[in-house]
């Protein structure tokens, strides 16, 4: 990702810029001659700009390279708000303002051959005059952010090697009863698939599919599997405990504990499910 | 290629986002692949595993000086190697499982 020098204030037509502050002074580290004076930032959708029309220059910084931001709230320059830049990126000091140079990622600029030190990272904290819009600048600053997403496929490692075969149980037939997108299993439906796969494999315990639904609340459920290969949690043993009741009543004549809730709070009725 | 194309492609991203929502509210220790560690509570995460800590600490402070002042920070999903969390916040056995299961049969229709 590379930063590159401007030679005007971004437009309006050629940004979706969503937030404007003048009065920033930015601060550079490693330190850097460059962009001493102060100048405007804008925060626009395709990247982050900064333009001091008394010196006439400023930078793009696509938002890729910023590894985090923050509001520093007392910091040696000031209120600021902070930006690491991923890797090292040469320095700024270098800049020719007459031309349109890109620095990149991690090289030099090829014009001056300055130092360049390997654990170094490159900082910016732009101070602006108003202290209150900083809190605007976050926002503006992390909703970008948001917008530019490396393609995870390229980090995306398929460790399908890693994944052991569970041939043992089978499990089309409980799949065939959930509803995986929906939320949650209907008890019936499991009390149902575990029946089946008792009588199919002896005191074997079976899974209940864990509910991952994403349309409301994005709450992962899950219950615990007895698994020889497995160390359960108190929850799992738990939940491993009250899956080998209901072996002994798979029709649910047993009259079952209440159950009302709806998992709007995970954490706390991971396993209510597993009741039966 | 869309978003929610590559949040298809790899299951696990939504499998994480579930689970890091889980933990919202609990310290982590989120270590960047240049090698950055910093502390503080997880705020929230979002569907590209972006975070958001809160009471921040980093981790070899001299080095950041400029860290010094921040309590709050975004951290790009892209950067983290890894996240260190509180071993009682996790079932490894079930998240395993699901991350298993998530393979065979991943959840569609991400829509937010």
């Amino acid at each position: 990702m590379a930063i590159t020098i401007l030679q005007q204030a971004p437009s309006p037509s050629e940004a979706r810029i969503r937030h404007t502050q003048q009065n920033v002074t930015v601060h550079i580290t490693p330190a850097s001659k460059a962009f001493q004076n102060a100048g405007t930032l804008y925060i626009a959708d395709e990247s982050l700009y900064f333009f001091s029309e008394a010196s006439n220059s400023g930078f793009a910084i696509p938002y890729p390279s910023i590894i985090i931001h923050a509001i520093a709230r007392e910091s040696h320059v000031g209120p600021s708000i902070y930006c690491q830049l991923e890797g090292s990126l040469g320095s700024f000091g270098s800049a020719h303002t007459s031309t349109t140079t890109t620095i990149n990622g991690n090289g030099t600029t090829g014009e001056e051959a300055e130092e360049e030190d390997e654990d170094a990272v490159l900082e910016l904290s732009f101070v602006p005059a108003e202290v209150s819009s900083l809190d605007t600048i976050y926002e503006n600053l992390s909703y970008c952010a948001s917008l530019h997403q490396d393609d995870m496929d390229d980090e995306y490692m398929d460790d399908e090697g890693d994944y052991y075969e569970d041939d043992i149980n089978d499990h089309e037939g409980l799949y065939a009863d959930a509803d995986i997108q929906g939320g949650y299993i209907p008890k019936s439906s499991s009390a149902t698939a575990i029946g089946r796969s008792a009588g199919a494999q002896g005191s074997e315990e079976v899974e209940q599919v864990p509910a991952i639904d994403l349309q409301s609340g994005e709450w992962y459920t899950g219950n615990a599997e007895t698994d020889a290969k497995f160390e359960l949690s108190e929850q799992g043993q738990e939940a491993l405990a009250k899956m080998e009741s209901m072996l002994q009543d798979p029709h649910g004549f047993i009259p079952k504990p209440e159950e009302e809730e709806d998992g709007e709070d995970a954490e706390e009725d991971r396993f209510k499910n597993a009741d039966d | 290629m869309g978003t929610l194309d590559s949040i298809r492609s790899n299951p696990e991203a939504v499998l994480f986002y579930s689970f890091f929502k889980t933990l919202v509210g609990q310290p982590v220790t989120v270590e960047l692949k240049n090698d950055l560690a910093i502390t503080g509570v997880l705020v929230s995460v979002d569907q590209f595993l972006n975070i958001k800590l809160d009471n921040i600490k980093v981790v070899d402070e001299e080095r950041y000086p400029h860290m010094l002042a921040v309590k709050n920070c975004f951290i790009r999903g892209s950067v983290v190697r890894y996240v260190q969390l509180p071993a009682p916040s996790v079932d490894t056995a079930l998240l395993q499982d699901a991350a298993r299961r998530e393979r065979q049969q991943p959840a569609t229709g991400a829509r937010k």
